[in-house]
């Protein structure tokens, strides 16, 4: 067992959490996962240990979007509930602002492909083109078109939300 | 010379983790000193480059710092434990308890909109007002890739190895090698060809069928079986016997899920089943238990587990909410707006404690702890699917337990009063 996983933790960690957070949307359990990733990690000797990471980090956020499915219409059913009485939560203003921003870029991820979006999330979580493509199975020489495609899209589908928010007042 | 590609230029832009040679960028920046269109394109995708990633860290981690490297290794000896010893007890207890309200909650729902709770002969689906089906369409995909991410042997273990070791199949959600694991879908159908099925059930769905029975084997009518993860159920028959459909998507095959049933009368049973093809067979013995009803609350003592293990969960009473603030000495925790089911008082470590249930919505219900705040506060393991948050208010600590995200359970235990 040569990996140290120690080191890899140190270095990666943040960048999991980031990858998770913009998978899960919910800062605590993007934590849980993170370090389960970890956790399932350690027996193993990868040759690329970040890239394994990465691997098992996809795979959890992909068990945990199935039963998001099923859990969005609780986040429905509490905003309503929010807007109804939210003269008595008082929320800081910037929780708020943070709260809309993490909404429109979830929206505007979810104009994505899935692979479109994991080749983002994994570009953005600054892994080498030979990692996207073996995570991804895209071919090599597709992962930079992917990307480009991948970013407009995000880049159209943000302006258009904005848009959108400003005519709807 | 030829205009550069967009490829081409992503290429240069995100050197060197593009793998882009030395030779290949001077090539690509020779032409572009010479080509106002490529340059042009590259200046473009330089600020496409800028504004993604702007958007993208529009919102970061509000704490990203990693927590110490030993909760890593505690975290992968609890697998390792779990794995060798497959008796959550404490757990078990729990989900039980959750699963006993949540059964209570069904049927004051059902009772509430007047529908007619079939408790004929006929073994009747129980078809919770959910988005189960819709989510089943939608995560349709997921379903061959958790089958490729099972990749060879150890989906044949996993199959072989019948409803016992949940844990150790939960290992898959490793990859099998990083190179397949996520070519995904084409490695999926193929194993499926390669391996057939000995029972054919309509896609995307997994049967969960068996039969409940006293304690002297006598067919239970009218039980309630579920899987309160896909929020799927059914009642027995005059024979005891039951069957439904949960959908793929819903219940991992890497974990496990857990069926329940529950009889007014009789102690709720609940059981972690790991499904070892696309039936699942669950029979339940449920033992008599008194019920006391009292106000609008029910009675549950203590909950029997499968394995015959004691339950050392402490006695619980219903009571009135006023009756329990009297009891307990502290104000009756309520989310406000939410159907309460029970109030209970007893003890925990001494103190006395109060346990509110409430329902979320149907087959979504609440619990609520809370108690005088000691100096230790103990992680409670939960069964997968229930999330728990703690709040601190002056020596009180409220704890709510529910099948919801953290951050919607945190929204929902703020508001309680």
């Amino acid at each position: 067992m040569s990996t140290d996983w120690a080191e890899v933790y140190r270095s990666c960690y943040e960048d999991v959490l980031r990858f998770l957070h913009r998978r899960v949307w919910d800062e605590e359990r993007a934590k849980d996962l993170a370090q389960d990733a970890f956790a399932r990690s350690l027996d193993q000797d990868p040759d690329n240990p970040r890239a394994w990471v990465f691997q098992v980090a996809a795979n959890l956020a992909r068990d945990e979007a199935r039963l998001v499915v099923r859990r969005k219409r609780h986040l429905k059913l509490l905003k309503r509930e929010a807007d109804v009485d939210a003269e008595d939560t008082a929320t800081p203003a910037t929780e708020v602002e943070r709260t809309e921003r993490l909404e429109s870029l979830r929206r505007a991820l979810d104009e994505l492909t899935e692979r479109d979006r994991d080749v983002l999330l994994l570009w953005d979580a600054g892994l080498s083109y030979a990692e996207i493509a073996e995570q991804t199975g895209l071919a090599r020489g597709s992962v930079g078109t992917t990307l480009t495609r991948a970013k407009k899209r995000l880049v159209e589908a943000h302006d258009a939300l904005e848009s959108d928010d400003e005519a709807l007042g | 010379m030829k205009h550069l590609d967009e490829g081409r230029l992503q290429d240069w832009l995100d050197r060197p983790r593009s793998g882009l040679r030395p030779d290949e960028a001077r090539e690509i920046e020779a032409h572009v000193e010479t080509c106002d269109e490529c340059a042009r394109r590259l200046a473009e995708l330089e600020d496409l480059d800028a504004r993604a990633a702007s958007i993208l860290s529009s919102v970061e981690p509000e704490d990203a710092d990693a927590p110490p490297f030993r909760e890593v290794i505690e975290r992968s000896r609890r697998a390792a434990g779990e794995r060798a010893s497959p008796s959550p007890r404490v757990t078990m207890a729990w989900a039980a308890s959750v699963v006993l309200a949540l059964g209570v909650g069904w049927m004051a729902n059902e009772m509430r909109s007047g529908q007619q709770m079939a408790l004929g002969p006929e073994p009747a689906a129980v078809e919770l007002p959910s988005d189960s089906r819709g989510a089943g369409s939608v995560g349709a995909g997921a379903g061959p890739d958790s089958v490729g991410r099972v990749a060879g042997a150890d989906a044949e273990r996993a199959r072989q190895e019948a409803p016992t070791d949940a844990a150790e199949s939960r290992q898959a959600a490793a990859p099998a090698a990083p190179a397949e694991a996520r070519s995904g879908r084409s490695a999926a159908v193929e194993e499926r060809a390669a391996t057939p099925e000995p029972v054919q059930e309509p896609r995307g769905g997994r049967i969960v069928r068996g039969r409940v029975t006293d304690e002297e084997g006598r067919p239970l009518a009218s039980a309630q079986v579920a899987v309160p993860e896909a929020d799927a159920g059914a009642l027995t028959d005059e024979d005891g016997s039951y069957s439904f459909q949960v959908s793929r998507d819903l219940v991992s095959a890497d974990t496990g899920f857990y069926v329940t049933a529950a009889l007014i009368g009789h102690a709720t049973n609940a059981r972690r089943v790991a499904p070892a093809g696309d039936t699942v067979t669950a029979d339940f013995r449920l033992a008599e238990q008194r019920v006391a009803l009292q106000e609008m609350a029910v009675t549950a003592g203590a909950v029997t587990e499968d394995r015959g293990d004691e339950d050392d969960a402490p006695d619980w009473r219903a009571l009135s909410p006023a009756a329990a603030e009297a009891r307990a000495g502290f104000p009756t925790p309520a989310v406000p707006g939410l159907e309460v089911l029970a109030v209970e008082v007893g003890e925990l470590e001494g103190a006395p404690a109060v346990r509110v249930r409430q329902v979320v919505e149907p087959g979504t219900v609440l619990t609520l702890l809370q108690r005088r705040a000691t100096g230790a506060t103990e992680a409670e393991d939960q069964p997968d699917g229930l999330t728990t948050v703690s709040l601190r208010r002056g020596d009180l600590l409220l704890t709510a337990t529910a099948a919801l995200p953290a951050d919607s359970l945190r929204a929902l235990l703020e508001r309680a009063r």
